[in-house]
């Protein structure tokens, strides 16, 4: 009986193990699917402020939290059943659609590159809400912009875990939507507040806090330049590392052996740079590289 | 770690001349076709 007992609990333990073995596996899977990702939606936690420009303090959280809900939606709704189908009946569409996201991210990059350059990057930001036909349309708009985010969030996480199985590969997905979306909505209604934050701190009696409150609210605009610029850049950079993997999946090689080629280069010419020791010996050790075997 | 950032030197690399291509297709696009502009401006821009 007791022997039975001991049996049963130790099969018990060995569930146990499994089932957090598993869980560890899903953790660990999450967390490299979102930080993949996450490059790719600093660019929409700069831009999602400009949605509430003009509005009203009070009704800034409540359309964040709207424009969060049409975001959950368009990733558990629609992306997700359309992923896991697809990663199940046809695998192979995932690197030309991945691929896809991949041109759209970097156009999108060059655009505002290119924007900048030319002094008309920016677009006028929406127009101040007024009203609750006008929020309307400014929510609506900004879920129908957050599809095409989450469309490629949703496929990047998705070739991350395309090899584990269909149960876990879900869960993971889940868990990315629900994480990244916490995340930029979060951190989006962090920044529209800071201002008022800063606003309620610059009132307060203390010397201290004022120049504090004061300070932050000088400061917003510069944040939101600089995630500005880090999100173009994570644009450019993740669309063509997307595309390097892209092209080397389908078998056309020399793109990323041109990287690959470069990175070669950087290790060697860091190399040579340690030995010498001194810049002096800089354009010595260039041509010590140029020596080098390249295998 | 210098390797890294030579790797993402050279995705950035391929990015931007994939980038600027693109959008060098989609501005003889919109001139020959300027109706289709709202569809592909997804309001990131």
């Amino acid at each position: 009986m007791s022997a039975g007992l001991f049996g049963l609990l130790d099969d018990i333990a060995a569930l146990a193990r499994m089932a957090a073995a598993s869980l560890d596996d899903v953790a660990g899977a999450t967390a490299k699917a979102s930080a993949k990702a996450a490059g790719v939606v600093v660019d929409d936690t700069a831009v999602t402020p400009q949605y509430v420009h003009g509005v009203t303090a009070e009704r800034e959280v409540p359309i964040i939290k709207r424009i969060a809900k049409g975001s959950m939606r368009n990733k558990l709704v629609f992306i997700l059943p359309a992923a896991m189908l697809l990663s199940q009946f046809l695998p192979g569409a995932l690197t030309p659609l991945l691929m896809c996201g991949g041109t759209y991210l970097v156009y999108e990059g060059a655009h505002k590159i290119w924007g900048a350059i030319r002094g008309h990057g920016e677009h006028a930001p929406p127009s101040a809400v007024q009203g609750p036909d006008a929020e309307n349309t400014v929510v609506a708009g900004a879920v129908r912009t957050d599809f095409i985010l989450s469309a490629e969030i949703m496929v990047i996480a998705l070739n991350e875990v395309a090899e584990e199985p269909f149960f876990a590969r879900a869960v993971i997905l889940v868990l990315v939507a629900l994480g990244i979306t916490v995340l930029v909505y979060g951190v989006v209604a962090l920044i529209v507040k800071m201002d008022d934050v800063g606003l309620a701190l610059a009132q307060r009696d203390s010397p201290f806090s004022q120049r504090f409150g004061r300070g932050m609210v000088k400061a917003m605009p510069t944040v939101l330049n600089v995630i500005s610029v880090v999100g173009v850049a994570a644009m450019v950079w993740v669309g063509g590392h997307i595309l390097l993997g892209g092209f080397e999946d389908l078998g056309w090689h020399w793109p990323y052996g041109l990287v690959h080629d470069f990175e070669h280069w950087a290790h060697v010419w860091a190399h040579g740079w340690a030995l010498d020791g001194s810049a002096a010996c800089w354009v010595g050790s260039r041509t010590h590289w140029v020596r080098l075997p390249s295998g | 770690m210098l390797g890294w950032v030579a790797n993402t030197l050279g995705s950035a690399a391929v990015g931007l001349i994939v980038g600027f291509l693109a959008l060098a297709v989609m501005s003889v696009v919109h001139r020959f076709w300027p109706g289709r502009r709202v569809a592909l401006d997804s309001g990131r821009h």
